[in-house]
């Protein structure tokens, strides 16, 4: 009797165990797996009145539930309007009067119906608490939408140029949508991040609005837009700004050319090109990023709150703000072509110049015209020889570099950029691009780089690469901001001679002999 | 000709040119270390440009097989470093595009490796390095603890050694810097006090706004180390643990070791107190019976 | 047999000679019996092995430790699990010695001669996991004291605690040899051994703990906390008592013929006491790593993998037996406790596995994993078999289960 419970409990205790090894087996492999299945799927976001969230947030697979619930249609978890139309929030019978009552209202829909689903034996999802709150390591897909001019475009032309089917204004006396000819906005001009219940917030009109269009012409068989996720919100390449320019841009009446000027300004006002900027931008928001108001609608001199305490000053100057023209400006240094000079010089600030490019105090339309000639004076006054470096001479032949070469290509860069154009007023400017910290009016004599960069690492100066790395730097630095390939060594230096090569490569021999 | 010669012979030749134009050199370094500031190494990995140089300049200072820097290939895992690869440089596929990273040991201030040794074999030095040596029982401790995981043993020797980066502890005594750093042509590695680095980091950050992460790696991980990081993107992308958390090593095992003394007095004192006790009212009671 | 050791008197040395050199010789009935013919050939292939290592290093393919995973089964098993069931003789030492339980005191010799054993054996397995063993004696000569390490301590620790428990256990060796003063001076040595003893084993039992808390987040953190020294030492307790139940049953057999009938009718009783205490210390280990995951919040982790092989050790190795002790205590089932120790001895195994290579790094997948080489396990099972033989060899001479020799009645009351 003993021995055979004795002789069960130990098939048992060895069953179990080799259960468990089966299990760890399974975690191991199963990191693997998870990666393979991964699937688009959205964090729920729309829990603002929670404030602090006690558990990781709910990564959440809208696909599959639509491909799931595809015979109930999107009605089985979204609530619709009278007009049948579908207002995209979660849950059907959500409450967001207290804390509580909305983690309810989410936990009740979704457990609900998956326990529901079960007990169906149809397909359903988890029930536990740490099934969905889990934190799940997936790369963000999610984008914002972006609708630039040509889908501006796109579905003005395909309304047959009725704006109202989406701009709209709101009557509240009738309490209904009305639309008014030369009243269009934008649409965050009055649905804002946070929606209240007279006021859709973006989010949700965005998605009732575009989505239950899409979904209605799709029914009625028409060409139209997408309606998963993925179509509105994948990432998709940015339509440069060079592939807008032919695209018509929304007609609103808006002048070509505003003098831009303030009373209480002691600054002379500035000449400002409406329509060279619509060509520079992919939308309105680039700089009308609230309404399409004129800025010192909202931003004046001494700030207010519907400016959200920016005055005009900033609203025109703040360095750190895209929205901002010295902003935007600045950030163009990033492009390619500037980046190469820019990068080296971030620290540099406005010079003198720098304020009556804008503001000439002119009417007219800014001269922007070409300030550099075509014939380039420097360049002729420049010797043709390359520039011989010899910093890696042990391993490599000395670097050729071709000098003029250089500055003529930036030159040409300058001349054929507008913004370069306008601010770049001296060729000498160029220069600056290497030989910083040296002042133009000596460009005819710089400084060799070794009077300042040492031969020798120099612990008392970390901020001042050595010789050879300030070289690396600013040649490589330069390609790789300007995306100019060759950055390999023997791109610029020939490698040595073979007994140079052979004498590496015997020792790298040696090494792998010593390593056995 | 080796690069430390060739670059002697430049240095003269730029002298003989440019007039009085000297090389400082590291010639501070030894009266510096008995200052007792930590000296460490600034790895800017933007700066960092996958050469591999540091890996053959370490190989060739340290006496260990030289790798074939020409093997691109390589870069396709990630690579740790080995008892005989003591730095290694990986690359990573980030948001921002390739970043190389030169990865060796951390140098922490107060090292888990150090703490760990029963007899100090793994020592931090004064200037900051952590070394290792001969009187070293082999237990590998060091290497349980090591949050790094940096301390390597060599299993396939009768007479093991622990090997790893020495922060080039004898070249520095020699007043030179660690041949790593001589050798990167980029400057990606800078060598100095690590007050001065994390200043030189801070500078690099402030002056170039949207460039890099503001985080320091190294600043505050593990109770701050030698070797310090700056990255255009989030560290973990660049395989660093993030998880390691602010406290030196060391300080996880000081609880057990403040409760020894008083288990050490008060032990004996309770259980002979105990063994008395018992040992009389066993008397009362056999005198009771009596 | 028996009365030899009374009518031995050891004059000089050349006595002393001869008598060791006659007790070296094999005693016991049969040389070819079952466990001899498995154990002789182990033994032999594994100081082969051994001296192997020595001229290999630890490297492929003596063992599969990797940069990765520094500790095996020789740290794992040889040295953590086999000093957590040497914990018994502190703790019998302790009811015997400190609270004065005599009904225990017919188990003391065999408890204390089977921790002496296996600190000399099991933890004498560092010296084969130590890369460079040659240099062992470094932190007690003190080529530097790494005076702050936890390692220093429980190096020092394990040394001195085999000096108490050679104290311990020295009546008995001056029994066999029959040193009537000797016997009675080393007497008086005992209850300061068993005092120091005691001290030491806390210390050290909790200080193996102590050298995974730098590992902090390579451990799984359902295994990891800042309590691991006290959950250590507390699982050591009956760690070690199921050991002497388990030891305690084997010998029974094995050496009944030497059993008084005194020592063969308290057997049970023994064993239903130590039962009762592993159930009590079990519930309180039990208790405390419940309270260690509330506290730490990691219950999110219990349904994943790790979870259920954590749950596998905390419910059905340590919560199970612990019950199994219950019920056995309560209804004087021997047969449930003995198997409720076989059970706690593989949680056991199996907890101090986890800390060293089950549980740390758990996030490197399995073909990266360390898995003990057929060496290791050879190599620990002669370690194994060794010390049983010794054991045999020592019970064999020396008054362990035996009754000591009369003259030496009087002190063993002291």
């Amino acid at each position: 009797m003993k021995k055979t419970l004795f002789a069960c409990l130990f098939i048992v205790a060895g069953a179990g165990v080799i259960l468990l090894f089966g299990e760890i087996t399974e975690l191991h492999s199963g990191v693997k797996k998870l990666e393979r299945s991964v699937e688009y799927s959205v964090v729920i976001s729309d829990v603002a009145p929670l404030k602090e969230l006690e558990e990781v947030p709910v990564r959440f697979y809208h696909d599959k539930h639509v491909s799931a619930l595809e015979e109930e249609g999107c009605g089985a978890c979204h609530r619709q309007d009278s007009n049948k139309n579908f207002l995209f929030t979660y849950p059907r019978e959500r409450v967001e009067t207290s804390r509580r009552a909305l983690m309810d209202s989410y936990h009740d829909s979704c457990i609900g119906c998956h326990d529901a689903r079960l007990a169906e034996e149809k397909s359903s999802g988890p029930v536990a608490c740490g099934e969905c709150h889990a934190p799940k390591r997936e790369k963000e897909w999610m984008q914002p939408a972006g609708f630039d001019h040509l889908l501006h475009y796109k579905h003005e032309a395909g309304m047959n140029h009725e704006c109202g089917v989406c701009h709209h204004d709101y009557n509240e006396k009738e309490k209904q949508l009305v639309y008014q000819e030369g009243t269009e906005s934008s649409c965050r001009d009055c649905h804002r991040d946070i929606g209240d219940p007279e006021m859709p917030s973006f989010r949700d009109a965005a998605h009732s609005g575009c989505v239950n269009c899409h979904m209605n012409k799709e029914e009625a068989g028409e060409k139209t837009g997408p309606t998963a996720c993925i179509g509105c919100h994948g990432e998709k390449e940015r339509r440069t700004i060079e592939a807008l320019v032919d695209v018509p841009r929304p007609d609103r009446n808006q002048p070509e050319t505003i003098f831009m000027h303030s009373d209480d300004a002691s600054m002379p006002g500035v000449s400002f090109n409406h329509k060279i900027h619509e060509n520079s931008t992919n939308t309105c928001r680039t700089c009308h990023h609230e309404t399409l108001n004129s800025c010192d609608q909202c931003h004046t001199s001494q700030g207010s709150i519907e400016g959200g305490g920016v005055t005009l000053v900033d609203a025109f100057h703040k360095k750190t703000s895209l929205k901002s023209c010295v902003g935007c400006h600045d950030s163009m240094k990033e492009e390619a072509l500037c980046a190469g000079c820019h990068s080296s010089m971030k620290d540099a600030s406005m010079s003198e110049n720098s304020c009556s490019t804008c503001h000439a105090g002119s009417q007219e339309r800014a001269n922007i015209a070409g300030n550099m000639s075509r014939q380039s004076d420097l360049l002729a006054a420049m010797p043709d020889d390359d520039i011989v470096i010899n910093v890696l001479e042990d391993r490599y032949e000395p670097s050729k570099f071709p000098h003029s070469m250089v500055i003529g290509k930036l030159l040409d860069i300058s001349r054929d950029n507008r913004l370069a154009n306008t601010f770049h007023k001296d060729e000498l400017t160029m220069c600056e691009g290497c030989h910083h910290y040296s002042s133009p009016e000596h460009a005819d004599q710089p400084p060799l780089c070794r009077s300042c960069h040492t031969i020798d690492f120099n612990p008392e100066d970390l901020g001042k690469p050595r010789l050879l790395a300030s070289y690396h730097l600013q040649c490589m630095g330069c390609h790789e901001k300007m995306r100019i390939d060759a950055v390999d060594c023997t791109s610029c230096h020939s490698e040595k001679g073979d007994d140079m090569v052979a004498s590496q490569k015997t020792r790298v021999t040696e090494g792998k002999r010593d390593s056995q | 000709m080796d690069r430390r010669s060739f670059l002697q012979m430049i240095g003269a030749t730029a002298a003989g040119v440019a007039g009085s134009l000297t090389a400082p050199g590291v010639s501070h370094a030894r009266s510096k270390a008995e200052s007792g500031e930590f000296y460490g190494i600034l790895v800017d990995t933007t700066r960092c440009i996958g050469c591999r140089n540091c890996e053959v300049a370490c190989a060739e200072v340290n006496g260990l097989p030289l790798p074939d820097i020409s093997d691109k290939s390589l870069f396709a895992s990630e690579r740790q470093t080995t008892e005989t690869q003591w730095t290694v440089v990986n690359r990573y596929e980030t948001e921002k595009g390739k970043i190389y990273v030169p990865k060796r040991c951390m140098h922490c201030n107060q090292a888990a490796c150090v703490a760990a040794c029963l007899v100090k074999a793994m020592k931090k030095r004064k200037a900051g390095h952590v070394t290792w040596d001969t009187n070293c029982l082999g237990c590998r401790l060091c290497m349980v603890s090591c949050p790094f995981d940096i301390p390597k043993f060599e299993y396939n020797s009768a007479l093991p050694e622990i090997q790893k980066c020495t922060l080039c502890w004898e070249r520095f005594q020699e007043d030179k810097i660690p041949g790593c750093v001589e050798a990167c042509p980029t400057e990606a590695l800078i060598f100095g006090t690590r007050r001065q680095l994390l200043e030189e980091a801070r500078r690099r950050i402030y002056q170039n706004p949207g460039v890099y992460n503001s985080h320091i790696y190294g600043e505050q991980e593990a109770g701050g180390t030698s070797h310090l990081y700056l990255s255009s993107v989030p560290f973990d992308q660049l395989g660093f643990r993030t998880d390691i958390g602010n406290t030196a090593y060391s300080e996880y095992s000081k609880g057990f070791l403040y409760a020894v003394p008083f288990v050490f007095v008060l032990w004996p004192v309770i259980m002979l107190g105990m063994s008395r006790a018992i040992k009389g009212e066993e008397k009362e009671i056999s005198e009771g019976q009596a | 047999m028996e009365a030899k050791a009374e009518t031995k008197d050891i004059r000089n040395f050349k006595d002393f000679l001869q008598f060791i050199l006659k007790e070296l010789k094999p005693k016991g009935d049969r040389i070819l019996t079952p466990f001899n013919v498995i154990s002789a050939p182990v033994i032999l292939l594994g100081i082969v092995l051994i001296i192997y290592r020595l001229i290999h290093g630890l490297g492929r393919p003596v063992t599969n430790l990797s940069q990765d995973f520094p500790w095996g089964i020789w740290i794992g098993f040889d040295v953590m699990v086999g000093v957590a069931f040497a914990g018994g003789a502190y703790v019998v030492t302790f009811i015997v010695y400190i609270l004065k339980v005599e009904k225990y005191h017919t188990i003391v010799r065999a408890t204390v001669l089977n921790g002496l054993l296996a600190y000399i054996f099991y933890a004498g397995a560092i010296l084969l996991d130590c890369g460079r063993w040659w240099n062992i004696t470094n932190p007690i000569i003190g080529n530097k004291f790494g005076v702050n390490a936890v390692l220093f301590l429980v190096a020092w620790h394990f040394l001195l605690y085999m000096l108490a428990e050679l104290i311990e256990f020295s009546p008995a060796i001056a029994e066999w040899l029959g040193l009537r003063r000797a016997r009675k001076i080393l007497g008086t040595l005992t209850l300061g051994a068993v005092i120091f003893g005691i001290t030491l084993s806390t210390l050290h039992q909790s200080g193996l703990g102590a050298l995974m808390m730098m590992a902090k987040w390579k451990i799984h953190p359902l295994w990891y906390t800042e309590f691991i020294p006290i959950l250590f030492f507390v699982s050591s307790i009956f760690a070690g008592l199921s050991m002497v139940i388990f030891e305690g049953t084997i010998s029974h057999r094995v050496f009944s013929h030497q059993l008084d009938e005194e020592h063969s009718r308290s057997h049970d009783d023994i064993l239903v006491g130590l039962g009762k205490i592993c159930a009590v210390t079990m519930f309180a280990y039990f208790f405390l790593k419940v309270l260690i995951l509330i506290h730490d919040r990691h219950w999110s982790q219990l349904d994943t993998p790790m979870g259920y092989w954590y749950l596998a050790e905390v419910v059905g190795l340590v919560l199970i037996p612990c019950f199994m002790f219950i019920q056995g205590s309560r209804h004087r089932d021997i047969f449930l406790i003995r198997a409720a120790a076989v059970l706690t001895m593989l949680g056991i195994i199996i907890n101090r596995l986890n800390y060293v290579f089950i549980a740390y790094k758990w996030y490197i997948p399995l073909n990266e994993r360390y898995i003990p080489t057929w060496i290791e396990i050879v190599v620990t099972l002669c370690i194994i078999f060794t010390e049983i033989w010794v054991f045999r060899w020592i019970v064999n001479r020396m008054p362990v289960f035996r009754k000591p020799p009369e003259w030496a009645a009087e002190g063993m009351e002291q």
